[in-house]
């Protein structure tokens, strides 16, 4: 596979999972595996683009709209890219973004919010450990980030900012945004051991 | 075309999907060149989601698997693609983008390119046809009955039961079906021969009864295609695919 002839580490989270087994039996058109990888993953891709969009009716939408491409695409899904869960959710935060950008909204939002702080609040009690031990794994690593490396990280990501609306608020130029997006990621990327 | 300290430079935003949509085109056709570039892109978006499985999940309403499972009995896949036929790949992706549009926001570039290996259908209105050299005269009976007929479902959103249906013997192809999504008015779909170029293949309208044998010869390697064209078609796409045949 390409890109995979080093060793391969990656969280755990996101390693090869019953999730990827899974998907490629809906690639062979398999309908009880597409019920199942949406029984194992949907809540994840809800709790991502719900962080996103904020509104729950419009999130759900996406959701179905995400796991229909799934269905539709999976023949075409190559795991050399990354796995199933990188592959969904990326697919999903495209989704909610298009979303934003689509519409009068990211003006809108932008008045209505101001610069919010995008830290992941957790607020939920009943939260599985796992989650938890995911959670406190990428807090710390993006405690290492520099402040602007995180704060843009967080806008463009949770906040599913452009670069450009990201310079705008930070008052940096646009230029300086990207390169911080990628030294941030790449910062992250190495702490939470990240690679192929 | 961006030069590699360029590109270099926007990955994160790429991954971030903090990129305008110019800027994310740019950077798609430059990773499809420089393939060592991917691993770089590949960590980031496990990083990025990463990011986004440190977020609380939310179980979605139960009637949101109920709808889902309900469309996807009805929902056909898009056909594997051959991911070693590099050529016609960029070479569908040009058209592609050539056509104007390029890939649809959302859709993952690898669907357009790879289909490329294949057969390009492109639907048009009734009149009016685009003149198409030497037809074969091949029935759309005659197809059925060919000895290497082959079908394959075409993902077409909004349209039901749509096949292409083609013999390699016979070089002529067909497509087939029940219906199609409801065209604007001054258009219609044209259907397209690709390989190197696109050659048009004939037009299809809602006047058509439901199938259209393609207008030219099929060759080996042709991708067939669909585009929405203004009424009368067009010499060559002015529109992006809405999907390209593989014929796997």
């Amino acid at each position: 596979m390409l890109g995979r002839s080093r060793e391969t580490r990656t969280p755990d989270a996101i390693a090869a999972s019953p999730a990827d087994a899974l998907l490629a039996r809906v690639a062979e058109g398999d309908r009880q595996a597409f019920a199942e990888f949406y029984d194992l993953v949907a809540s994840r891709v809800l709790g991502l683009v719900i962080r996103v969009l904020r509104d729950r009716a419009q999130s759900e939408e996406v959701v179905q709209e995400v796991f229909l491409e799934v269905w539709q695409t999976a023949p075409r899904y190559d795991p050399s890219r990354g796995t199933a869960l990188t592959w969904i959710l990326t697919m999903a935060h495209r989704r909610a973004i298009d979303r934003i950008r689509s519409a009068q909204s990211a003006r809108d939002r932008e008045t209505r919010e101001g610069i919010r702080d995008f830290r992941i609040e957790y607020d939920s009690v009943s939260e599985a450990a796992e989650l938890r031990v995911e959670h406190e794994r990428v807090r710390r690593a993006m405690e290492r980030l520099t402040p602007l490396q995180r704060e843009a990280v967080s806008l463009a990501y949770y906040g599913g900012y452009s670069s450009g609306e990201v310079a705008e608020m930070l008052h940096i130029p646009v230029g300086t945004v990207k390169t911080r997006l990628r030294d941030g990621l790449i910062r992250l990327r190495d702490e939470l051991g990240v690679t192929r | 075309m961006m030069s590699r300290e360029q590109l270099h430079h926007l990955s994160g935003a790429y991954v971030l999907n903090a990129l305008d949509e110019d800027e994310r085109r740019a950077f798609e056709g430059c990773l499809a060149k420089w393939e060592d570039m991917r691993s770089e892109v590949t960590e980031l978006a496990d990083t990025a989601a990463a990011l986004g499985l440190a977020v609380p999940p939310l179980a979605p309403d139960p009637a949101v698997r109920e709808q889902l499972l309900a469309r996807v009995t009805e929902t056909p896949q898009q056909p594997r693609v051959r991911t070693r036929d590099v050529a016609p790949r960029r070479r569908a992706l040009r058209l592609a983008q050539r056509a104007g549009a390029g890939p649809a926001r959302g859709t993952p570039i690898l669907w357009v390119s790879a289909a490329l290996a294949t057969v390009l259908l492109v639907l048009a209105v009734v009149t009016s046809v685009v003149p198409s050299p030497r037809d074969t005269g091949v029935t759309l009976a005659q197809l059925e009955s060919a000895g290497d007929a082959r079908r394959v479902p075409v993902p077409l959103a909004g349209g039901e039961g749509v096949e292409l249906l083609w013999s390699d013997q016979l070089e002529t192809s067909a497509l087939i079906w029940e219906s199609l999504p409801p065209l604007d008015e001054g258009t219609v779909y044209e259907l397209w021969y690709l390989d190197e170029s696109a050659r048009p293949a004939g037009l299809v309208d809602e006047g058509t009864p439901g199938s259209k044998v393609l207008e030219g010869r099929l060759r080996p390697g042709d991708l067939v295609g669909i585009t929405v064209e203004p009424a009368g078609g067009s010499e060559q796409p002015t529109s992006a695919p809405l999907v390209v045949i593989e014929r796997a």
